[in-house]
């Protein structure tokens, strides 16, 4: 009966997950990440972890993916996401996913050990063992942990906060090296590095190497 | 340890020199100071020179401090009767360079100077030391500025020549470090030359140390199918790398052979003797038919050098006293012969501005000094009984009638090809009607040129009529180092 | 877990603290609006990393083979995680140095530059210090995170976002396949402790697929995290598009860190599993030197080739591990400090010839040096041969010492392999000394490209050479020369440092 169930709940996670993915629009990504998060939760009960499923309802999809269905809105970047990231070599990609894919599923069939790996614990910890696991055994990453929240909030500040002084010319007086360098002074050809929606993939900044827009070059 | 470290003052005393020319203010003063320094490095050499015991095998003047002791790596220095010898040759062509490029570089004065003296220091460092680790990294540490030397202050086309020649010679030299390596573990992990030499090396450890040995010192010599960049880096490298290039660089593969197959690789280097005296034949005979060939004064040198740096391993390989004091007085010869026919090529390319020969003719009316010197060099290059080069190539014939029969007959056919392009050129040149290129300013040697000349003059009639005392320099030695290869080898 | 259990701990951990605590009191300083805020920001960070370095050596072993362990057997001090420290300390530090000038070039003064820098330092530092899987991935994470912010740190130009966004999808995607690694092993073995996992290996069955699995899974994910080639796609394009102080950092502290964790886990808890790993090492060794060192050849943008030239010193360096033996292991680390030198020396010189993001960076960027700034022409071309290996330089006794490990282990056709690529990678080293010595200034430089005849000329726009600046060239300069000619000292710091890394 459980095996059936994590078949069933895996399944529906990974195609999910594949959804999230592929649709074309944003919000549909949004909404198949949150399918594929009830999911996991649901592992997680089956696993006897339902602590982990209750943090996972709350967390993932109670807090984050609401704030990031409220992004994806307000700023709609429907239309933006529509231009796919990486346009070619798709099928490429796919191929060597398959093979990688078959050859691990092979891998992992062949093992003796998969069956093992399976067995949930004998009963479900409480909240009291999770903690002082927590706070005793893993002090360290998850002090670590809290500091990885801090820069990756400090890092989101720096990429959204509006640069304003990026063309403000008072500032340039500010630093005499600035001066020396003949051709530094904002001309036209400076506009479109300020347009707010020069994304990575537009490719519109002046092309000096050979190829700048997306995609990997060697 | 010794009273005195002469020998790391040798060494050292350009590099000092290098050091200090950044603050020496104008390019005069900057000549000045180089030549001073190179001429203080030469009194240097000489006396070790004279103070050196021929009587003795052993090595003197011996310097030893630990550098990495945790891989048996030490500074270790000093001198036998064969690397006196091109310590003191290698201060003799350098002031002598420093004099070839005197008005010749006109640009960069001061970083040409530093290079030079780099050089200097670094070759002299090679010849000294006796450390395997300290001779490989100076080894090396010479691409570097004579990368720069030909890729700088070179000809046109010197960005190739420069490329090839560092890029030939790394490979090469790379190879001769793992070479060094297998040696190193073979032989309980010391970089000490001498206890190095005279182990005993399982054949396949020594055959493949020897391999690599080769191809670095076949890169270096050059020996025949390794010798393009040699044409490359000559023809494009200004007079002063010329002369250091054919007079000392060329020498470092010879001397590598000496110094590390023989005595350290015996059974090997009796094992390869065929291959190299064969490949010592081809380099003799077809260097010289492609010298007949050419109608650029600097390729034609060039090539000569090839054939004549294959009479070098050729006597090398003969395992016999004769065959071998004949290569290393070949070395020697060829310094100071090649080194001299590249000093006037410098100097009438300083004239004319041309390295092509049937624009020439006559020189010998134009500038009587000038085509008189040449014209002894050139003898000398041929081997003209009376001439330095007539005692080495006729002890290294005679080494390889001693062992290899068809060798010596080769060898013989290419001293032959040797005279037709020497005199053919000696002809164009020197004799005939007076033709010059366009644009020619012609004078006659000045006293700075004649500085140059006289030195190398000395040595090319001295050796020939009296080489007695190089030989004796060099018979301990010898002797010591044809022990090594047949009482273990064959 | 006791009082004294958690004093000892954050006594161990307190050069990670002090780290930590510095960024934060940096992100405060950056909140203050003064004129002098970015040198008062470069003073603290500075600051910080000396604080950090004098406690990690107080805390430093002795005798050096003692190996503390600490929160719960998570965190150990050891001479390994000593050294590597040190050498962390160092290339932040030059980074810090060299960074004020190129922020203000590209007027993206701001303060929580520094403090992602320190950030990332912490993270760095908890990857060497870790000894189980779990801290070493989250101490990568911490690392990363910071470096995919500062890699967009120039957000109006594109390039800069581009690489960012490149770093973020393949590092996660990387972080993803280490992780799943990482589970698989603590499936196996049922611990992520690398102790545990020593003594749990021993006896396992090589043939196990689910083993192999783990394995090649854990170490792709950090060949991934040095960029060895089939892995190494992201690394020109994101060296190219970061900030040329956060490419340098990219490509020598990060680099650093990711040794010593591979160091850590494949040559001292998964020696066991060598077998499975070393044949594969070897090929993957090849193709990165190979491929780093041919593509290089073709590149026109000086970033781009740096990139391409680090990917084949990881090649180089990977050998190191190939050797197995404990002279393989000092010859990493000690080729880890000496490229520490020269690679920033470089980077510091790009970031001297820097003019403008938009021009990008040129190899002709380099032409002319030797006429207009001898001395920093004369550098750049020592820290080139060095990176070429050529002697007396430092870089030539780093390969030397790999070499000697590589051969002492009985790979010599490995070494010989190796050394003809490196002949290959020689040649787009003289190709830029080529163009500092040879070429004529670029006539873009705004003025005439005169024969200049001494250090006077003003063949370009003359380059003034700030204090930070100069610290930093001194730095990397003497390191590099000192190292070659006297390389006994750096030599036995390492070989120290490797004598408790193994079997821990």
């Amino acid at each position: 009966m459980e095996r059936e169930f994590f078949l069933l709940l895996a399944t529906v996670a990974t195609g999910s997950g594949f959804l999230v993915v592929v649709a074309k629009d944003p919000i549909h990504s949004a909404l198949a990440l949150v399918a594929c998060f009830v999911q996991i939760a649901a592992l997680f009960i089956l696993l006897g972890a339902p602590f982990l499923a209750v943090i996972q309802i709350f967390v993932y999809v109670g807090a984050v993916m609401v704030l990031f269905l409220f992004v994806i809105m307000m700023l709609n970047v429907r239309q933006e996401a529509l231009t796919r990231f990486i346009p070619s070599g798709a099928i490429a990609a796919f191929v060597v996913t398959l093979v990688l894919a078959v050859e691990m599923g092979l891998l992992l069939s062949w093992s003796s050990d998969l069956h093992q790996l399976m067995a949930p614990a004998a009963e479900p910890p409480s909240v009291n063992a999770l903690s002082l696991a927590l706070f005793q055994d893993y002090l360290l990453p998850f002090e670590v942990a809290s500091v990885i929240l801090l820069v990756a909030l400090v890092g989101a500040v720096i990429l959204a906060r509006d640069d304003e002084k990026a063309d403000a010319s008072p500032r340039r007086a500010l630093h005499p090296a600035q001066g020396r360098v003949p051709g530094r002074v904002a001309t036209p050809d400076t506009m479109p590095d300020i347009l707010p929606d020069n994304g990575p993939d537009t490719g519109r900044e002046p092309d000096n190497g050979p190829g700048t827009s997306g995609g990997m070059r060697r | 340890m010794t009273p005195f470290p002469i020998l790391s003052l040798v060494i050292f005393l350009p590099a000092l020199a290098a050091l200090m020319l950044p603050l020496v203010r104008d390019d005069r003063a900057i000549r000045w100071f180089t030549l001073t320094a190179l001429l203080l490095d030469f009194a240097l050499a000489s006396g070790l020179l004279l103070a050196f015991d021929s009587e003795s095998a052993a090595m003197q003047f011996r310097e030893s401090y630990d550098w990495v002791p945790a891989l048996g790596i030490g500074y270790k220095l000093g001198v036998d009767g064969i690397s006196v010898l091109f310590v003191f040759l290698t201060a003799l062509l350098g002031w002598i360079s420093v004099l070839a490029s005197w008005s010749a570089i006109q640009t960069r004065v001061r970083e040409f100077m530093i290079s030079l003296l780099a050089i200097q220091s670094l070759m002299i460092g090679v010849f000294c030391a006796l450390d395997l680790f300290l001779f490989y990294v100076l080894w090396e540490a010479m691409l570097v500025p004579m990368y720069l030397i030909i890729g700088i202050w070179g000809g046109d086309n010197r960005i190739y020549a420069a490329f090839k020649f560092f890029l030939y010679t790394l490979a090469g030299s790379l190879l001769f470090l793992i070479g060094i390596l297998v040696l190193y573990f073979a032989g309980g992990r010391t970089f000490d030359m001498l206890a190095l030499m005279g182990q005993p090396y399982a054949f396949p450890t020594q055959a493949w140390v020897f391999v690599a040995f080769l191809i670095a010192f076949a890169v270096k010599v050059p020996m025949v199918p390794l010798h393009t960049w040699l044409p490359d880096a000559h023809v494009q490298a200004p007079t002063a790398g010329s002369i250091i290039l054919a007079g000392v660089l060329l020498k470092m593969g010879a001397y590598g052979f000496l110094r590390f197959s023989l005595p350290m690789l015996p059974d090997a280097s009796v094992y390869f003797a065929p291959l190299m005296i064969a490949l010592s034949a081809l380099a003799i005979v077809y260097g010289g038919l492609l010298a007949l060939a050419q109608s650029d004064i600097k390729k034609l040198i060039a090539y000569s050098s090839v054939s004549h740096m294959g009479f070098i391993t050729l006597g090398l390989f003969t395992f016999n006293m004769n065959g071998l004091s004949g290569a290393v007085i070949q070395m020697f010869n060829h310094g100071i012969t090649t080194g001299a026919l590249f000093l006037f090529v410098g100097l009438i390319y300083e004239r004319t501005h041309s390295r092509d020969i049937p624009a020439y003719g006559g020189l010998i009316k134009v500038v009587p000094l000038f085509g008189i010197a040449m014209a002894a060099f050139l003898l000398s290059s041929m081997a003209l009984p009376g001439t330095n080069g007539f005692v080495g190539e006729l002890l290294v014939i005679a080494g390889a009638f001693g062992s290899t029969g068809w060798a010596a007959g080769a060898a013989v056919v290419g001293a032959l090809i040797g005279a037709a392009y020497l005199l053919g050129l000696y002809r164009q040149m020197l004799l005939g009607e007076v033709r010059l290129p366009e644009g020619a300013k012609m004078w006659d040697l000045n006293a700075r040129e004649i500085a140059c000349a006289v030195p190398l003059l000395v040595f090319v009639f001295w050796l020939g009529l009296y080489p007695k005392p190089v030989l004796t320099l060099l018979r301990a030695t010898l002797e010591q180092l044809l022990a090594q290869v047949i009482g273990t080898g064959a | 877990m006791d009082t004294d259990l958690i004093a000892a701990s954050v006594r161990a951990s307190s050069p990670e603290i002090i780290v930590i605590i510095g960024a934060c009191a940096a992100l405060m300083l950056s909140l203050w609006p003064h004129q002098d805020q970015q040198k008062y920001l470069t003073w603290l960070s500075l600051i910080t990393i000396l604080l950090a370095s004098a406690q990690t050596l107080q805390l430093s072993p002795r005798p050096v083979n003692i190996v503390e362990t600490t929160y719960s057997g998570m965190f150990v001090v050891d001479a390994f995680a000593t050294y590597f420290k040190m050498l962390l300390y160092l290339g932040t530090a030059l980074t810090i140095l060299m960074s004020g000038k190129f922020l203000q070039t590209e007027e993206a003064v701001k303060g929580e530059y520094y403090v992602l820098l320190l950030f990332a330092l912490a993270g760095t530092m908890i990857m060497v210090s870790g000894a189980d899987l779990l801290i070493i991935y989250i101490g990568l994470e911490l690392q990363a995170l910071s470096i995919y912010v500062l890699t967009g740190f120039l957000k109006t130009r594109g390039r800069s976002v581009e690489a960012a966004l490149k770093y973020v999808i393949l590092g996660a995607f990387s972080s993803g396949i280490l992780l799943y690694g990482l589970s698989l092993i603590y499936g196996l073995t049922g611990s992520t402790q690398l102790g545990v996992l020593n003594s749990a290996l021993a006896t396992a069955d090589l043939s196990e697929p689910m083993l192999i699995l783990a394995t090649v899974f854990l170490l792709v994910g950090l060949l991934f995290k040095i960029g060895a080639v089939p892995f190494h796609m992201w690394v020109p394009d994101i060296y190219e598009g970061a900030p040329t102080p956060i490419t340098a950092y990219l490509s020598v502290a990060s680099k650093t860190a990711a040794f010593a964790v591979l160091l850590r886990v494949f040559m001292g808890s998964l020696i066991g599993l060598e077998p499975l790993w070393s044949s594969g090492l070897a090929a993957i060794a090849v193709a990165t030197m190979a491929l780093g060192s041919l593509v290089a050849l073709v590149q026109d943008n000086i970033k781009r080739l740096l990139a391409y030239s680090s990917i084949s010193h990881v090649g180089f360096l990977l050998l190191g591990i190939i050797a197995g033996t404990t002279s393989g292991m000092s010859a990493i680390l000690l080729y880890l400090l000496i490229y520490t030198f020269m690679t920033l020396g470089l980077f510091a010189i790009v970031i001297l010839l820097h003019r403008d993001v938009r021009a990008g960076e040129p190899l002709t960027l380099f032409s002319g040096l030797a006429q207009s700034h001898a001395g920093l022409a004369f550098m750049a071309m020592i820290f080139l041969f060095s990176l070429a290996g050529i002697p007396p330089t430092g870089g030539f006794f780093a390969k030397f010492y790999v070499l000697v490990a590589l051969i002492d282990a009985g790979h010599v056709t490995l070494a010989v392999i190796a050394v003809l690529l490196s002949a290959v990678a020689a040649w787009f080293y003289l190709r830029l000394i080529m163009l500092i010595y040879i070429q004529p200034a670029e006539p873009t430089t705004g003025s005439t490209a005169a024969p200049a005849t001494g250090p006077t000329g003003h063949a370009r726009a003359a380059i003034l050479l700030s204090a930070p600046m100069r610290l930093v060239l001194l730095f990397s300069f003497s390191g590099t020369v000192l190292s070659g000619i006297f390389p006994a000292w750096f030599l036995a710091m390492a070989r120290q440092a490797s004598l408790s890394g193994l079997g821990n």
